[in-house]
């Protein structure tokens, strides 16, 4: 026993349980962020394991420097091949996660492992900037869990029991619980300290600042959602939801690129003013995902904003000068019809074509607005033309290459998707000197009657055009003319009835009622869990403060979670077995030490009915006492005839009474 | 404080603080936090909160560990000086929680584990006894990181056992006072003599070294080598005394009369032991070693 010298903790030798339970967790880490991870550190895990795995069967030496220098730098050459070579969050995490799995090449002593426990509760926090749904909630509730677990059984060393790790670990987490919310309900929300260049969470997704052939189709296929609205005021009428994002005003022959671009969000004007509203007005509250983009979406058209984040800019919307990367609320209010404010400044900007290219189309447009008495009438006529010239509304357009793709779209392809009729109509009034831009947004969207909320997904997207015929911006929709249902219904719903093909499967699929049914729930209950938990700031929790505690201070504040926590504490200690409650004496015990405390106690080997005699030859005139030693010796002896309390009660209330006479 | 033979520990003697683990546990707290802000990652504002709520509810389970523990000295052992010692500490609690790991720590030993998974457990510290007369525990620490080592609960325990460390056996020779006839007569190294050799007692095979005149010659005439044995009917009241060392100094003494105990024990021999203020009745055996070990250890010390 002697040899039993102390080892620090933090020295000892790791045993086989905790060693599991590294390999677990590290297993279930690896697993939850390996959508977001090349794909050979799954390879890199097997080869770890399987160096545990030796390190569990007895083979206890560390491997030498060389091997582990050599991994390290593999791993880092592996990470330059597979792109995360930039100083971004997604390097530093796989960087990160690389350090945790090539750590168990070494763990052998204690804290070891609580290091790369420790490193595993802070890569769940990680994941949390990946996603943060629900489900995302659970997984990390779980590798808290684990997490914890594992850090018992490394701190158990020997003495590891499956039983107590279980419990002390549901315990701890279960007890934590209720500081945890007071503090996620009372932490104000801070602004950000520093921002993290290149934040690539995730690709950008969504409608970008910049519309070429095809961008638009390739959206159409992803059923992601973009943004769901809740309206305060009935929801407007179904062909109006256009939800306008970027307006593109820029266009170089082949693509149309907004004015106020992402590369600049600097160089915004930033005093802008919206359009004033005539008529009723739509309220409304947009939530929106994290798209990594810079850009909000309103109804047609917004005529006030309430945006922390946003930027009112001229062209009749907002957008955030940093990406999108959390979720984002902001209330608008929007008009059918508007009155414009000064826009002399943009229209100009909006009638410049490109020297070259498309010159059939100019000259076709020419041509064309020649038989037209007015502007409006030819937009009308270019309608016409499209409804009755064989064009084909498609999901699958040729590819128009070359310098003359509007051109050959609108002269001999005539197959084309939204963004192709935009543009080439854009082209065609520019060409007359009608200013037109492109609105590149969302149409549409699936109303959740179970959330009372109108859901946008990616699938929505949409470009069309507004120009300018003298007093404001008006709204000119192609598609409307070649495909006439698709403003009442959505891309899936209106392919899946003349052209499914064009779909992706799953959404070919959706048609089923049942899944349907599912999927509306989910998604109105991922947008209570939006509203209620991920957007929450603490002005919520003030205003219950202050209705209960009058105003809000932090001193008020901090006596509150204290005395939570000493109610927690002490619900804990019970709970431990660490204090009991005084505990009620049962009678006929309790009236026998009322006595006792009154007359003095009873002697050494004094039965209670020697005492009692005793007691009553000292003190004749409380006849109480004969009443109570009846009552004592009945419920001792004669166990079958139970007496109630309130019988004791009574008569030691007369003893009472007759110790007060007979003392004055 | 006065020394007591047993201790239930509560918030008076109980001290808890996080380790430095904990303190690592906070920093990852905060820098989860920071997360949470510089990301505008809600979630992460729980997560973190529920991190340092753990820490805050492990200093419950920790204090849980050590609070209402009864720690009780049992016995000691006796040793010679120069020896190990053994005391023995019962952990018990009221209710049957599994309390964890407790650590007794003290320079002495090193450290001692034990697990208090029921009732009561015994735990034993070895000491080192140094010299004659009571080894006491010293003052040591009892401490429980469990269940997650990330709070440290403990408590310096002096607790009221001792064990005894009786004294070296030193050859002395012993003086009689009254009817000395063994120290002149007998041969010192005849191993037999106070074996026995005045009543024939029974016979035994014959091993390498007996004394030849021994031979039951009887026997050999059958061809049996055969030995007679004898033993002595000693005096019934053959005493150990103080007295009969004079010119010694107190310890040496002990030491002596130690050798002689452990002398007549090895010889089957009943003796008595007479030390000032102190007599241990005549008898024979290892019981009688014991008592008179006992007796020689706690000399002075009562």
């Amino acid at each position: 026993m002697t040899d039993s010298t102390y080892i620090p903790p933090h020295l000892r030798a790791l045993h086989q349980a905790g060693l599991k339970y590294l390999l677990l967790v590290q297993l279930m880490t690896l697993l939850a962020f390996l959508p977001y991870l090349p794909g050979w550190f799954f390879a890199l895990f097997l080869v770890v394991g399987l160096w545990r795995w030796r390190v569990l069967h007895g083979q206890m030496r560390k491997p030498p420097a060389m091997v582990l220098w050599a991994a390290v730098l593999m791993g880092l050459g592996a990470l330059m091949a597979s792109g995360l070579n930039r100083y971004s969050l997604d390097s530093a995490v796989a960087l990160c996660l690389l350090g945790y799995l090539l750590k168990s090449l070494e763990v052998l002593r204690r804290r070891d492992g609580i290091f790369q426990i420790y490193l595993g509760y802070f890569l769940a926090g990680v994941l949390l900037l990946y996603r943060f749904d629900p489900i995302a909630a659970l997984i990390v509730i779980l590798l808290l869990f684990f997490n914890t677990l594992a850090l018992q059984a490394v701190t158990a060393g020997g003495h590891y029991n499956a039983r107590y790790g279980l419990t002390q670990s549901s315990i701890i987490l279960l007890a934590a619980l209720p500081i945890m919310v007071a503090g996620y309900l009372f932490f104000p929300r801070l602004p950000p300290l520093w921002q993290i260049p290149n934040d690539q969470r995730g690709a950008q997704t969504g409608m970008t600042d910049e519309i070429s052939p095809g961008s638009v189709e390739r959206l159409a296929q992803s059923v992601a959602p973009v943004f769901r609205v809740a309206f305060d005021t009935p929801l407007p009428a179904r062909n109006q939801w256009y939800w306008r994002g970027n307006t593109l005003s820029v266009f170089d022959g082949r693509s149309w690129q907004a004015e106020y671009r992402s590369a600049n969000p600097f160089a915004w004007p930033s005093q802008a003013k919206l359009p004033s509203g005539l008529g009723p007005a739509s309220r409304y509250s947009v939530l929106m995902e994290n798209s990594g983009q810079r850009w909000l979406y309103f109804l047609d058209w917004p005529s006030a904003i309430e945006a922390g984040k946003g930027v009112i800019l001229p062209d009749a919307r907002a957008a955030s000068r940093t990406p999108i990367t959390s979720l984002l609320r902001y209330r608008a209010s929007s008009h059918r019809t508007v009155t414009w404010p000064d826009q002399s400044g943009l229209i100009a900007s909006n009638l410049l074509l490109p020297e070259q290219g498309n010159e059939p189309l100019r000259q076709w447009a020419q041509t064309q607005r020649a038989q037209y008495a007015s502007d409006g009438d030819f937009i009308d006529g270019l309608m016409h033309h499209i409804r009755t010239e064989g064009f084909f509304y498609t999901l699958q357009p040729p590819a128009y290459p070359g310098d003359q793709s509007l051109a050959d779209f609108w002269l001999t392809g005539r197959r084309g998707f939204c963004s192709h009729y935009a543009s080439a109509m854009g082209y065609i009034l520019r060409s007359v000197g009608v200013p037109t831009r492109l609105v590149g947004g969302y149409l549409g969207g699936t109303y959740n009657p179970a959330g009372d909320y109108v859901q946008v997904r990616q699938m929505e997207a949409h470009v069309w055009l507004e120009v300018w015929l003298g007093q404001g911006w008006q709204r000119i929709d192609p598609t409307a003319a070649v495909a006439p249902d698709r403003i009442e219904m959505n891309l899936d719903t209106l392919f899946r009835r003349s052209q499914p093909g064009d779909l992706p499967l799953l959404s070919r699929m959706g048609s089923l009622s049942l899944l349907n049914g599912l999927s509306l729930y989910w998604d109105s209950m991922l947008y209570q869990w939006q509203v209620l938990i991920l957007d929450y700031d603490n002005s919520v929790a003030k205003a219950w403060f202050e209705s209960a505690f009058g105003r809000f201070s932090p001193l008020k504040l901090a006596i509150a979670i204290l005395s939570l926590m000493a109610l927690v504490g002490l619900a804990l200690a019970w709970g431990l077995g660490m204090v009991t409650w005084p505990t009620r004496q049962r009678e006929p015990y309790r009236s026998l030490a009322r006595i006792e405390r009154w007359y003095g106690a009873r002697a050494d080997a004094e039965t209670v009915q020697t005492y009692f005699q005793r007691l009553a030859a000292q003190h004749p005139s409380h006849s109480g006492l004969w009443m109570l030693a009846d009552l004592i010796e009945r419920s001792l002896y004669r166990r079958a005839e139970p007496i109630a309390a309130r019988e004791f009660r009574a008569a030691r209330h007369r003893l009472v009474k007759q110790r007060r006479r007979h003392s004055l | 404080m006065p020394l007591q033979r047993s201790v239930t520990l509560n918030q008076a003697r109980i001290f808890i603080v996080p380790t430095l683990q904990g303190g690592i546990l906070l920093l990852v707290a905060l820098l989860i936090l920071l997360l949470a802000i510089n990301f505008d990652s809600a979630l992460n504002y729980a997560l973190g909160f529920w991190l340092i709520a753990m820490l805050w509810a492990s200093v419950h389970l920790t204090y849980r560990n050590l609070s209402g523990l009864c720690i009780s000295g049992q016995v000691g052992s006796l040793v010679e000086v120069g020896q190990m010692a053994e005391i023995s500490l019962v952990l018990s609690a009221k209710g049957n929680q599994n309390r964890g790991l407790f650590e007794l720590i003290h320079k002495q030993w090193g450290v001692v584990s034990v697990a208090l998974t029921g009732a009561s457990v015994t735990v034993r510290l070895p000491l080192l006894a140094q010299a004659r007369g009571p080894i006491t525990a010293p003052r040591f620490r009892i401490e429980s990181r469990f269940p997650f080592g990330l709070i440290v609960a403990w408590s310096n325990l002096k607790i009221d056992v001792q064990a005894w460390a009786y004294p070296l056996a030193v050859h002395y020779d012993r003086h009689l006072a009254g009817g000395g006839h063994e120290a002149e007569q007998n041969p010192p190294n005849d191993p037999f003599y106070r074996a026995g050799s005045e009543d024939f007692h029974s016979l035994r095979p014959y091993v390498a070294g007996d004394a030849i005149h021994r031979l039951h010659w009887a026997s050999f005439s059958r061809d049996q080598l055969v030995v007679k044995a004898f033993t002595d009917y000693q005096s019934a009241n053959d005493v150990l005394d103080w007295d009969q060392f004079p010119g010694l100094a107190d310890e040496a003494r002990l030491s002596a009369l130690a050798y002689h105990s452990q002398l007549m024990t090895e010889q089957h021999q009943a003796y008595e032991l007479r030390l000032p203020g102190t007599v241990v009745c005549a008898d024979q055996g290892p019981e009688q070693l014991a008592r008179v070990r006992r007796a020689l250890a706690q000399f002075g010390y009562d």
